[in-house]
């Protein structure tokens, strides 16, 4: 089993797609890098989004109070202590989880919409503790931290590709494995597997846990590649709906979907940038599109043509 | 029966749901290898017994025995854990996974750091498959299945932890003719297995060959115990689902003007929902003027 899923199609692909993405820095400009790595973590932040809606069927309308956490909780040590970045990531990491399991507690009493609602509050409430807590958080302004990564596009760029690479194996290898089994059926029907002696609440908790990991992890790592934090990058409701839509654009429940999700926003919206704010009205039409008409996505569409064939 | 030889012992349950009391004072006892029906009209608290002994739902007062352990109040995986098993009427399978995959969802071992489960998994699920009938369509995925298969993968995981205890939600609901034999034939193997089966039910008729004892309710209280006949003869069960005796001042057909050409004619009529038999062959001719109920 463990060797089938290893050579399975998307494994495949995807190992092919990545090593051709290593190879972009040779031949494209620095601008295009700079877009790119800013896809590959949305890619991230979209599969753990995924891992959670799409396998643990929670409604999470709140992936950026996740990512909030990891990117502001790195940016503002940095700010203060100026640790090792690798320390800093670790605490936006901690802290993100921390923020996973406030997320996951309401889970059992409220279902559905309603869960939805309370992770969307969350997420404005973060928003607004940013903004009074100015001076740690830089509020509006944003936040400068005296660190990055890297100068160098280049460097970025491949930390960003080798970073999503290594999130979307685990948490593919994850929604593939026995665990992925049971947290799928726990999400479809909880009643059902916890009859089976599966403890629903731990499965999906530690899905929280998992997807608030990664989230943070991604949201630290992009603080330190943009060398600043800023409520309209990292926490917006806006930032959570963008994250959201590449999932579901890149096929929900697919996991790795969620990466060509936000590639394509990004590539999208740059080729039409010289349309103005209109490029952003026609992006969020043509995924509203593919989401009422294809809903399994664009993952959905090229298994729907191989199936036709 | 002494209460410690008994499987599951249900003893003087309590449920409320705010003002109603879906079921009061109700308690019987399963041995190894017998099956006890419990059945009710619609709304008679049999499901919330059902519900009750799984932890679904948690009982207001009384006591859940399996093998002598008292589970009342614990919540389902724990419960399941301890050797009850439950077959869903409604089959809700992993539709992206294959037959084979949701049988070994069913075997799965309730860790986090499990990620594949091993070749004695893999052969315990092909066993599990044999014995039900689902070795021809391992790999296919359940869309693709009739109804009586994907009844058949609810009999499989229910069956994977080698329950001592299986609770069993209509089974032949939905069901053809045949169907209905070959799916009876697998809970006759439960019982056979030592298993004490508890299969709920609102018509009496279509597990009467298969159980050994009866349990009727009525409004969330017991009506009758026993034996199959001694139920179905008994008064209260009878005025129950009949309304009392049944009496009917049937005329004789020719006696209506419309003889020929019946107001409602109906020949052999199926109906399918979805992927369940609703109805099979019905046939049925109400003439102007006629009274005609109908009733299962």
């Amino acid at each position: 089993m463990l060797r089938r899923a290893l050579l399975s199609p998307p494994v495949l692909i995807s190992l092919i797609v990545v090593l051709a993405a290593s190879t972009l820095p040779l031949y494209v400009s620095g601008y295009v890098l700079g877009l790119l790595t800013v896809a590959y973590y949305f890619g991230v932040f979209s599969m753990a989004w995924d891992l959670l809606f799409g396998f643990a069927n929670e409604v999470n309308f709140g992936p950026s109070f996740l990512i909030g956490l990891g990117a502001y909780t790195a940016g503002i040590l940095d700010n203060l202590y100026r640790p090792p970045i690798a320390l800093c990531a670790v605490a936006g990491v901690l802290a993100s989880m921390t923020g996973g399991v406030v997320l996951a507690l309401p889970a059992p009493r409220v279902r559905g919409p309603y869960f939805g609602l309370t992770t969307l509050v969350a997420v404005l409430m973060l928003q607004n503790f940013v903004v009074v807590a100015a001076g740690l958080t830089g509020g509006e302004i944003g936040l400068t931290v005296p660190d990055v990564i890297s100068i160098d596009d280049k460097v970025n760029y491949w930390i960003a590709l080798s970073f999503m690479g290594v999130s979307g194996a685990i948490l593919y290898g994850l929604s593939r494995s026995s665990v992925g089994l049971i947290l799928q059926a726990s999400g479809q029907d909880p009643v059902q597997a916890a009859a089976l002696g599966f403890n629903v609440t731990k499965h999906k908790l530690a899905a929280f846990l998992v997807s608030a990991l990664f989230s943070g992890l991604a949201g630290a790592l992009m603080v330190f590649y943009l060398g600043a934090a800023s409520v309209g990058t990292f926490i917006d409701v806006t930032v959570g709906v963008q994250v959201i839509v590449g999932a579901v654009l890149g096929g929900r429940r697919t996991i790795l979907g969620g990466v060509l999700g936000a590639v394509f926003l990004v590539a999208f919206g740059e080729t039409l940038r010289p349309l103005g704010d209109l490029a952003t009205f026609i992006v969020s039409a043509v995924a509203l599109a593919v989401v009422l008409f294809f809903p399994g996505g664009l993952l959905g569409m090229v298994k729907g043509a191989r199936a036709a064939t | 029966m002494s209460a410690a030889a008994a499987r599951l012992d249900v003893r003087g349950l309590y449920k409320r749901f705010g003002g109603l009391a879906a079921v009061r004072d109700v308690g019987f006892s399963i041995k190894a290898g017998e099956i006890l029906g419990l059945i009710g009209p619609n709304g008679s608290g049999k499901s919330t017994v059902m519900k009750s002994i799984l932890g679904v739902e948690r009982p207001d007062g009384g006591s859940v025995r399996v093998d002598g352990v008292e589970v009342a109040g614990w919540a389902p995986h724990r419960i399941a854990r301890l050797g009850v098993g439950m077959v869903f009427q409604h089959s809700r399978p992993l539709h992206r996974q294959t037959v084979l995959e949701n049988i070994v969802f069913g075997l799965l071992p309730d860790r986090l750091l499990g990620f594949f489960p091993g070749a004695a998994v893999d052969a315990r699920a092909r066993a599990i498959a044999e014995r039900v009938g689902l070795t021809a369509v391992l790999d296919r995925r359940p869309a693709t299945l009739p109804f009586a298969d994907l009844h058949r993968i609810e009999i499989a995981k229910a069956i994977a932890r080698n329950p001592k205890v299986v609770l069993i939600d209509e089974p032949f609901a939905g069901l053809t003719a045949r169907e209905t034999a070959s799916v009876a034939m697998l809970i006759a193997e439960m019982r056979n297995d030592g298993r004490a089966v508890l299969i709920v039910d609102h018509n009496v008729k279509g597990i009467s060959a298969l159980v050994d004892r009866i349990y009727a309710m009525h409004v969330g209280e017991r009506i009758a115990e026993g034996a199959v006949q001694e139920v179905m003869e008994n008064e209260t069960v009878r005025r129950v689902y009949l309304g009392g005796a049944l009496e009917t001042a049937a005329r004789p057909e020719t006696a209506f003007r419309d003889v020929a050409t019946p107001f409602l004619d109906i020949k052999n009529l199926s109906v399918v929902y979805d992927k369940a038999q609703a109805l099979e062959n019905v046939s049925l001719h109400v003439h102007q003027g006629e009274f005609v109920a109908s009733s299962d």
